[in-house]
């Protein structure tokens, strides 16, 4: 299959997901709105790893700016061709993030070169993992060679990230096409924090690490559950 | 697992896809399901998602939550930084408390 038919295969999906989302009552399509209410946040401020009190980023205008760039597939290419020469190294790591879970061809030289001269890691960082998710990436010598040549990264976080991008590619995990159609799916802006004490748990359906399908309800009536969303070495 | 002598199922969810859900329960084996969740909806939905840069990534805050087997949360412990992690001890403690 060649870039252009990858392309509009993942275009039709997308198109698809969005009429269904359309028929749930799903947000309006609003990517302009939703990238300029991400630019405008000075993401460097909340960039830390321990919240001050009372300073919580907005990290709700994140969410909306991947699931509207998400929704709008190849029309969110330039605009996030765009931001992924921003000022702001957040603003460049999300447009590489987002142009790699589209799986946008045309976004290769541009992730290339974000991962060979871009002096922020977090921007380094996004750019690998999306130059793997690219449909292209399993098959482009270029692609794969940029990525094993930063798992030599001066930074250890991207030179990490490279290791796992190398698996993506290894395992042929299904590129960034599969993953926008979970966003456009998955997504309601409404719930979003919707986790309040004494009342039902949010319900949700994840894969394991095996693939198996685990549903919240699948307990009710049996046991307790406790929900973790953390690493640790239980 | 003490937790299993409760009656309970721990799950804990990361805000990646399957194979590297997989990479991380065979490093840390932890001994309960490893939930992907790439697109971080769960994440989304419980309030936690993308909130801290660690490892120069934008990721979720630490956090547990304890449901009844009624499909209740009854208890939320939602961290402000990486180490801000609620005890082993004190979940089991809540576990153990919840009606039977």
């Amino acid at each position: 299959m060649n870039r252009r038919s990858l392309l509009g295969a993942a275009g039709a999906g997308v198109l698809s997901a969005w009429a269904s989302r359309l028929l749930a009552d799903a947000p309006a399509p609003d990517l302009p709105g939703a990238l300029r209410r991400f630019v405008e946040v000075d993401w460097q401020k909340h960039a830390v790893m321990v919240k001050p009190p009372g300073a919580e980023p907005p990290w709700q205008l994140r969410l909306e700016a991947e699931y509207q760039a998400a929704c709008a597939g190849e029309a969110a290419v330039a605009p996030l061709l765009d931001l992924s020469e921003h000022a702001s190294p957040h603003v460049r790591g999300f447009a590489a993030q987002m142009l790699g879970v589209i799986g946008e061809p045309r976004a290769q030289d541009r992730l290339l070169s974000l991962l060979r001269d871009d002096p922020s890691a977090l921007a380094r960082n996004y750019a690998v993992e999306a130059l793997s998710r690219l449909p292209s990436a399993p098959e482009d010598a270029t692609v794969a060679a940029a990525i094993a040549a930063t798992r030599r990264d001066a930074n250890g976080n991207v030179a990490f990230s490279a290791q796992q991008a190398e698996l993506r590619l290894q395992k042929r995990v299904p590129g960034g096409n599969a993953l926008c159609e979970q966003w456009v799916a998955g997504y309601d802006p409404g719930r979003l924090g919707a986790a309040r004490v004494a009342e039902p748990a949010p319900a949700f359906e994840l894969a394991d690490d095996r693939g198996e399908k685990v549903r919240l309800a699948g307990f009710q009536g049996r046991n307790p559950v406790v929900l973790l969303f953390q690493l640790a070495d239980w | 697992m003490a937790f299993e002598a409760q009656g309970a199922r721990l799950l804990t969810v990361v805000g990646q896809e399957p194979f590297r859900a997989a990479w991380w329960r065979e490093k840390l084996r932890p001994g309960f399901p490893v939930l992907a969740d790439p697109v971080v909806r769960v994440q989304g939905l419980y309030g936690v998602a993308r909130q801290l840069v660690v490892h120069d990534e934008w990721v979720n805050v630490p956090a547990a939550f304890v449901i009844d087997r009624q499909g209740v949360l009854r208890q939320a412990h939602v961290g402000r930084g990486f180490n801000d992690r609620v005890t082993t001890e004190q979940l089991l403690d809540e576990v153990s408390a919840l009606p039977r």
